[in-house]
């Protein structure tokens, strides 16, 4: 009884987390692919808006009928951005601190300015869920896991295995790895820091726009102010919590979907204490994303302070340093 | 009008005020006393004097944007609608967006500052409009669903609890398990007037039904509301509803093939199979133009009791069925003639306390203060 229901609570958890944090799955590999090359780009919040307003225009303003281009255009404008913001950091070594935080806010701003007349019309062009037809019921532990639209199954699956499979079963993985860890090293033996860390940041910046254009084209399907609200920079945080490796960074992002879901979800299905019902507790439920963020962020920094397996868990060692071939 | 003008400067401590400093302040001083001076002069004027006035300048202040297909988008369509009427004689301007913090007081001052004659308000700033209200005398506020009263200020809205009803008496028909979600944004007399209509209108019809409620302590935020809209209709709801001020969760529940309604206008093409009917706010212009038209008349007058405005139910969508319509119909027609009620006791709070007893009704102004669920209402509790 009790097993059911804790299973019956968990499967409709993950069902709603798994798309509601699909944006979180593709800001945070677009950010760890920045940060693997020592670029740290805290505009994550800035791209989702741009990525996602772009979507929206080309929807409503350009007339796009496939949800693939329309992501495509959120990609490039936000690849666009990211060239903006790796050729201030990379080519003219600025801080990576200042210009992360001037796209993030300079992008919130250009994607409401961008959005005016555009609030809350209903988009129609939408990914369509993949329904595995006869090959599966669709009872409540399959519709969790399943009947999802593509892009959810890119981000939590293909692209991991992607990442994973370059960073750490190819030479181009070890280069990069070198690029973020010893730029100088790379240097020597003819890799370009500059280039990789210019592609992989504008790379980076395309996939975070995606996750902006699936918000858009998928999950809420309509245009609002401050559409991020706060998933970019959670998505830095699940990179952290997630020791740049990105298969971890499936389970940041789900834990946090998870707590995202929770306020909602337990309101709609009348889960609540004893003594106090969900809607009572509504202001806790959604502080608790942000409070699990940060536990989430001690454990590996703990795990660091204890001495523990630190090598799998450190940042790159040259994350937000610029490189500078006369200065080493 | 100049001291008000002057609180909004931050004086730093006296002793460490530089003479060029002293000299910008002077200058403002200055500036501010011209202005006032300006008013003064205005005001001498022989037609101030039977108040009548040949041209006024309104205001608006919008939580959302004027553009959201909802709620302040109708808010704005009254505004054009008094601007229509009165032509020359009014000038209005809107500011879109303004939520809740220490910019939203900033905002109003800038108006009255601004020589607005009357500024209406679309959601209630309560303590955030009243601290400038209270100061500035010579202009007229109105603030939808407020509840403090003073001589230059008094709240209006909408008797929705009739309306609710009638889309309740609907979803009683349509939905086949009579299950009824609803997302509310924060547990008020809006939220408990719209799930107790709702509940009591389906129970009319199938006495079994009942209202399941998420709170997202929002009007306006799409991905909220998505969210709320996923869980309710994966809970199983068979009609849904809401107080979003977006028609986002219409669309999802097209999608998931659930009747659904909309609190603002008619917003059928979010669902074009599956739309019911709306909250027809088409009053906001009637009630703009009339309070304009009497601040120009100089016989605005406060009120001591909410100004509350008609609130029909709208067109019904295609798919509806005629019988359906017309028991909505019948049970409008009913509240109207005061023959039927929407609370009518005996009536139990969902905590099982008896609030009306058998023979007791309550009336449009007792429903605007009301704070607690009928029996059969989830997810929300009594305040």
């Amino acid at each position: 009884m009790i097993l059911a229901i804790i299973e019956n609570a968990f499967l409709s958890l993950i069902g709603s987390a798994i798309p509601a944090s699909a944006v979180v799955m593709l800001a945070a590999t677009g950010a760890m692919l920045g940060e693997r090359v020592g670029v740290l780009n805290l505009g994550q919040e800035g791209l989702i808006g741009i990525g996602a307003v772009y979507s929206v225009i080309a929807v409503l303003s350009w007339g796009v009928e496939s949800p693939w281009l329309a992501m495509l255009i959120g990609m490039i404008a936000a690849a666009v951005a990211g060239l903006i913001f790796a050729v201030c950091v990379v080519a003219f070594r600025a801080s990576q601190v200042l210009v992360g935080l001037a796209l993030a806010l300079g992008g919130i701003g250009l994607s409401n300015q961008l959005g005016v007349n555009r609030n809350g019309t209903p988009i129609q062009t939408l990914f369509r869920e993949v329904n595995p037809g006869g090959v599966l019921d669709n009872n409540d532990a399959v519709s969790a896991f399943f009947f999802h639209d593509p892009v959810v199954y890119i981000a939590y699956v293909g692209l991991p295995v992607v990442l994973y499979f370059v960073l750490f079963r190819t030479r181009h993985g070890m280069n990069m790895k070198a690029v973020g860890e010893n730029p100088a090293a790379a240097d020597a033996v003819g890799v370009s820091v500059t280039g990789w860390r210019i592609f992989y940041s504008v790379l980076g910046a395309a996939l975070t726009g995606a996750g902006g254009a699936y918000m858009v084209l998928s999950f809420t399907p309509t245009w609002s102010p401050d559409i991020a609200r706060g998933r970019g920079w959670v998505a830095l945080a699940v990179v952290i919590f997630a020791g740049w490796r990105p298969g971890w960074a499936v389970a940041g992002a789900l834990l946090y979907g998870s707590m995202i879901s929770l306020d909602t979800t337990a309101q709609a299905r009348g889960w609540g204490l004893p003594f106090m019902g969900a809607s009572d507790l509504s202001f806790f439920l959604s502080m608790l994303p942000y409070v699990v963020t940060l536990v989430a962020i001690l454990i590996p920094a703990g795990a660091v302070k204890l001495g523990r397996r630190v090598r799998s868990t450190a940042a790159p060692a040259a994350l937000a340093i610029p490189y500078s071939r006369e200065e080493r | 009008m100049r001291s008000k003008k002057n609180r909004g400067l931050l004086l730093p401590p006296s002793e460490t005020i530089s003479r060029r400093q002293a000299l910008k302040m002077g200058a403002v001083g200055i500036g501010g006393l011209a202005i006032g001076g300006s008013v003064l002069a205005a005001c001498g004027d022989d037609e101030e004097e039977s108040g009548a006035k040949e041209s006024i300048k309104a205001a608006w202040v919008y939580i959302g944007p004027p553009d959201d297909n909802g709620w302040t988008q109708e808010h704005d369509r009254g505004r054009l609608a008094a601007q229509a009427a009165l032509g020359d004689r009014l000038e209005t301007s809107f500011v879109p967006n303004i939520g809740f913090d220490a910019g939203t007081t900033e905002t109003f001052q800038q108006l009255v500052d601004d020589g607005n004659d009357i500024i209406f308000a679309n959601t209630e700033y309560a303590g955030l409009l009243t601290e400038v209200s209270d100061n500035a005398p010579d202009t007229k506020f109105c603030e939808i669903n407020g509840h403090y009263y003073s001589d230059n200020l008094f709240p209006f809205y909408l008797a929705h609890e009739k309306t609710a009803y009638q889309l309740g008496v609907a979803a009683g028909h349509l939905a086949g398990n009579g299950r009824i979600g609803y997302i509310g944004a924060f547990p008020t007399a809006t939220a408990f007037n719209d799930v107790n209509g709702l509940l009591l209108g389906a129970r009319s019809v199938n006495p079994d039904a009942t209202v399941e409620t998420v709170l997202v302590s929002t009007f306006f935020d799409p991905q909220k509301a998505a969210q709320a809209a996923n869980a309710l209709l994966d809970a199983g709801v068979d009609f849904l509803f809401g107080v979003m001020d977006e028609p986002t969760f219409l669309q999802l529940s097209e999608e998931a093939g659930v009747w659904t309604g909309y609190w603002n206008l008619d917003f059928r093409s979010a669902a074009p199979t599956k739309y019911v009917s709306h909250f027809d706010l088409s009053e906001f212009g009637p009630f703009y133009t009339e309070q304009c038209q009497r601040v120009l008349d100089g016989t605005w007058v406060s009120q001591d009791e909410v100004w509350l405005l008609d609130t029909p139910i709208g067109d019904f969508g295609p798919n509806v069925p005629q019988d359906v319509q017309d028991a909505v119909a019948d049970a409008g027609a009913a509240l109207d003639s005061g023959e039927l009620h929407v609370y009518a006791g005996p009536l139990n709070d969902n905590e099982g306390n008896e609030r009306l007893a058998a023979g007791e009704t309550l009336d449009s102004l007792q429903a605007y203060a009301i704070d607690w669920p009928v029996d059969g209402v989830t997810g929300i509790s009594p305040v």
